[in-house]
């Protein structure tokens, strides 16, 4: 396993200027393979989750033509089978393996990839549906003997990012809603986006849901904060 | 306006790419307002030389973000009305700041990944 590792962390640096997305998912594979004998993976959630879908990487969706800003990382939360692990379970396994703290407490990074890890939201794992979230499989992890990529569910991301924009006021965020929106909309189970809407009990958040649903555009409203 | 000759099979797929309510002289207006001249419009119209094929490379590669053209960047302004006449970029005049906006959509999916819905805990 160590010399599978290692080629993808080269091949990880290889690509890691002309293609940062697959750099950062190829990333996410390296941290599976590297945990999957204990029980764990990583939940690719936030930016990088964001970017695959509205990329048009998954050969599904029409791309939102919109001022963008690629996300600089991997957002991860750790998990186990069942349940949510903690970044102490997962740290040591990474380590042996090149990864070393970043700089912040909760990111890890490797020395040849400038794309650093962010252990993030472990205490929250069932904000994100199992039935939702989706494997990734590519030829090149599979040559190189990787694990696959979980992400969180297109829903779910929409949903964080609707969430955080409509208390934040921030268009980084509605931008990033509208977008996974208007790429996955013939995918989305818009059962379950509206359910998950109600069950926070603001209204707000349903009525912001529907404008998004709409397509309607990148304003959120006054006090709006710039990218 | 000035009086440029567009081939056929490009007016053509003008009149479908165009957006609705936005008349087909605009847009060729607009093209030739920011690119200079009718000259550069038509060379880069009927043409591909290799350096705006490298350019036009290079735009794609920025999916999802505006470009803002300058005045004056005659070749990508180009290349950006050839993706815009191809359906494969929206674009935005000011008219203040005389810059065009051009969002460009990745070309084609590139279909990188297989995926199944359900993670190892569904």
């Amino acid at each position: 396993m160590m010399r599978d590792v290692s080629a993808g962390i080269a091949f990880c640096k290889e690509v890691a200027d002309k293609d940062p997305l697959h750099c950062r998912l190829t990333v996410a594979a390296i941290a599976n393979t590297l945990l999957e004998p204990e029980g764990l993976h990583f939940l690719v959630v936030g930016g990088t989750a964001v970017d695959t879908y509205v990329s048009g990487a998954l050969g599904t969706s029409e791309s939102y033509p919109a001022r963008w800003q690629e996300s600089l990382d991997i957002d991860a939360i750790p998990l186990r089978f069942l349940s949510g692990a903690s970044r102490e379970e997962v740290i040591p396994l990474l380590e042996p393996h090149g990864f070393v703290p970043g700089a912040t407490r909760s990111s890890l990074r490797h020395p040849d990839i400038p794309y650093p890890i962010d252990l993030v939201g472990y205490g929250f794992p069932d904000d994100y549906s199992p039935d939702h979230q989706v494997t990734l499989y590519n030829e090149t992890w599979e040559e190189l003997t990787l694990r696959p990529v979980y992400l969180a569910g297109a829903e779910d991301i929409l949903f964080d990012y609707l969430e955080s924009g409509v208390d934040t006021r921030h268009q980084k965020d509605w931008t990033r809603a509208l977008a996974i929106s208007t790429a996955m909309l013939e995918d989305l189970d818009l059962d379950y986006l509206y359910t998950k809407a109600h069950w926070r009990q603001d209204g707000a958040l349903v009525a912001w849901l529907d404008k998004l649903m709409r397509g309607e555009p990148l304003r959120i409203g006054p006090g709006l904060r710039p990218y | 306006m000035a009086n440029i000759r567009v081939p056929d099979f490009l007016l053509a797929r003008l009149k479908e790419a165009a957006p609705p309510g936005v008349p087909l002289a605009q847009v060729i207006a607009e093209a030739l307002e920011m690119s200079g001249g009718p000259e550069v419009v038509r060379a880069r119209l009927t043409g591909t030389p290799s350096v705006a094929r490298a350019r036009t490379a290079r735009l794609r590669s920025m999916d999802h973000r505006s470009v803002v053209l300058e005045p004056g960047q005659q070749v990508a302004l180009a290349e950006a009305t050839r993706d815009y006449v191809r359906g494969q970029a929206s674009r935005r005049y000011d008219p203040v700041n005389r810059t065009l906006s051009v969002a460009i959509r990745p070309t084609p999916p590139r279909r990188r990944y297989t995926m199944i819905r359900g993670g190892p805990r569904a």
